[in-house]
């Protein structure tokens, strides 16, 4: 019956919505990555992936982990682990995350309590239609230091600069990697097998190894 | 960016939501009409209409009032009012809804309470997207009799007969009024002006309607 093509996410937003009631939410769809739900002072957005959305989210997440392979670096993929911090009435579900310079602090750890631990050191955001409201502030007031959001054309690298994100071309949290190179291999992943996509990366690694400078 | 968003609903799901959360929910969001929510034991849909969607459910509910009208039978609007029964952990928030046979029953209530009031004698669903939770089995258990659904192209008229929902040759609430006639008006309220679709709605009533 359908005529309509569904859009990559499905996103609803309620307003006035409590702390208790978000975690209410929380407690009761634990254990489910989706649909990931974001909090900011009342407002929650629950948001319901598609398959494009997750085959993006997916192929990002493999770049991040081939690339710090190739450089001999740790990254943890935290996934859509939920990030709140009761204090500032914010909380979110990233498409996926990864701890790079704070890996150790939370290798052994079982649940990730912001209390006490460091936010996720890289935050991965797929739009492919505009978020009801902006995850940064979100990430700004946790202080994850940087985020990569992908439009469905372009990725972007956004780095933490006091209490704002700027763009900039090159990670600081997985150099050499540039929003250029991520771009074009996201572009790649849509007509690529798999492993050959993740082959070219893993190569691309490797030349660039200590040539960020 | 795309810009699919326009025409249809966006809609998300959620699973293993307690009654107590559904509540919850439906407390803080209010007397507002969106987004819209329906609980089935556990499963929780909510659905923000678009433009689209709400203009259908508009003209559908104007096209409800003038025929009862025509046909001298009041009908209460009650719009998307929340009905819920926490006893059999069902609720809905329809497009639209009226009390016809039931009218005088209801007529001037506040606020509708199911554990002593009757449900709704007609429901509208609109679904440009298809929905991610079949509302039919929550209608049926809460005793709606009669449910006109549109799915983008066409509008289906629905009875109530021993617990499931059957294709009706013609309406129950309204009679005489055939899914191919709504479906008709339907289509018209996006080409005409309001004024002329009112008067082509009244003209089919008095040439349609008997007695």
């Amino acid at each position: 019956m359908e005529t309509v093509k569904s859009p990559a996410e499905q996103r609803v937003v309620l307003h006035n919505i409590g702390w208790n009631t978000y975690e209410h939410l929380l407690a009761d769809h634990e254990n489910n990555s989706a649909p990931r739900l974001t909090y900011d002072r009342g407002e929650l957005e629950i948001m319901s992936p598609s398959p494009e959305h997750e085959k993006f989210n997916r192929r990002i997440a493999q770049l991040v982990l081939a690339v710090a392979e190739e450089l001999d670096i740790e990254a943890e993929d935290l996934g859509s682990t939920t990030f709140r911090r009761e204090d500032l009435e914010r909380g979110f579900e990233p498409d996926s995350c990864f701890y790079i310079q704070n890996e150790e602090q939370v290798r052994d750890k079982d649940r990730i309590d912001l209390a006490v631990d460091p936010p996720p050191d890289l935050v991965i955001e797929i739009d492919i239609t505009s978020p009801s409201f902006s995850k940064l502030p979100i990430y700004a007031q946790i202080g994850v230091p940087e985020v990569w959001r992908y439009d469905g054309e372009r990725m972007t690298i956004l780095v933490l600069e006091g209490s704002d994100y700027a763009e900039t071309a090159e990670s600081i949290v997985l150099s050499p990697v540039t929003s250029k190179v991520l771009t074009d291999f996201v572009e790649k992943s849509k007509s690529m097998k798999r492993t050959a996509w993740l082959e070219e990366v893993r190569e691309w690694s490797r030349e660039n190894t200590g040539s960020s400078n | 960016m795309e810009s699919v968003k326009n025409r249809a609903e966006q809609r998300v799901l959620l699973r293993n939501i307690s009654w107590e959360t559904y509540e919850r929910l439906l407390d803080e969001r209010g007397d507002s009409r969106v987004p819209r929510l329906a609980y089935d034991r556990g499963d929780l849909e909510i659905m923000c209409p678009s433009s689209e969607h709400e203009s259908v459910a508009y003209f559908v509910a104007l096209l409800v009032a003038v025929l009862a009208e025509e046909m001298h039978v009041n009908a209460y609007g009650v719009g998307s009012t929340t009905y819920r029964r926490g006893d059999i952990g069902r609720g809905f928030e329809p497009d639209a809804s009226f009390y016809i046979r039931n009218e005088e029953r209801i007529r001037g209530k506040p606020r509708i309470d199911l554990s002593v009031d009757p449900p709704p004698d007609l429901v509208i669903e609109v679904d440009i997207t298809s929905p991610s939770l079949d509302k039919f089995p929550i209608y049926a258990r809460l005793g709606v009799h009669e449910v006109w659904r549109y799915d983008g192209t066409r509008a289906t008229i629905f009875l109530l007969e021993e617990g499931e929902y059957v294709e009706a040759g013609e309406s129950v609430a309204l009679p005489s009024l055939t899914s191919d006639v709504l479906t008709l008006f339907v289509q018209e309220s996006t080409s005409l002006g309001s004024t002329d679709w009112l008067r082509r709605v009244r003209e089919w009533a008095r040439g349609n309607i008997t007695g």
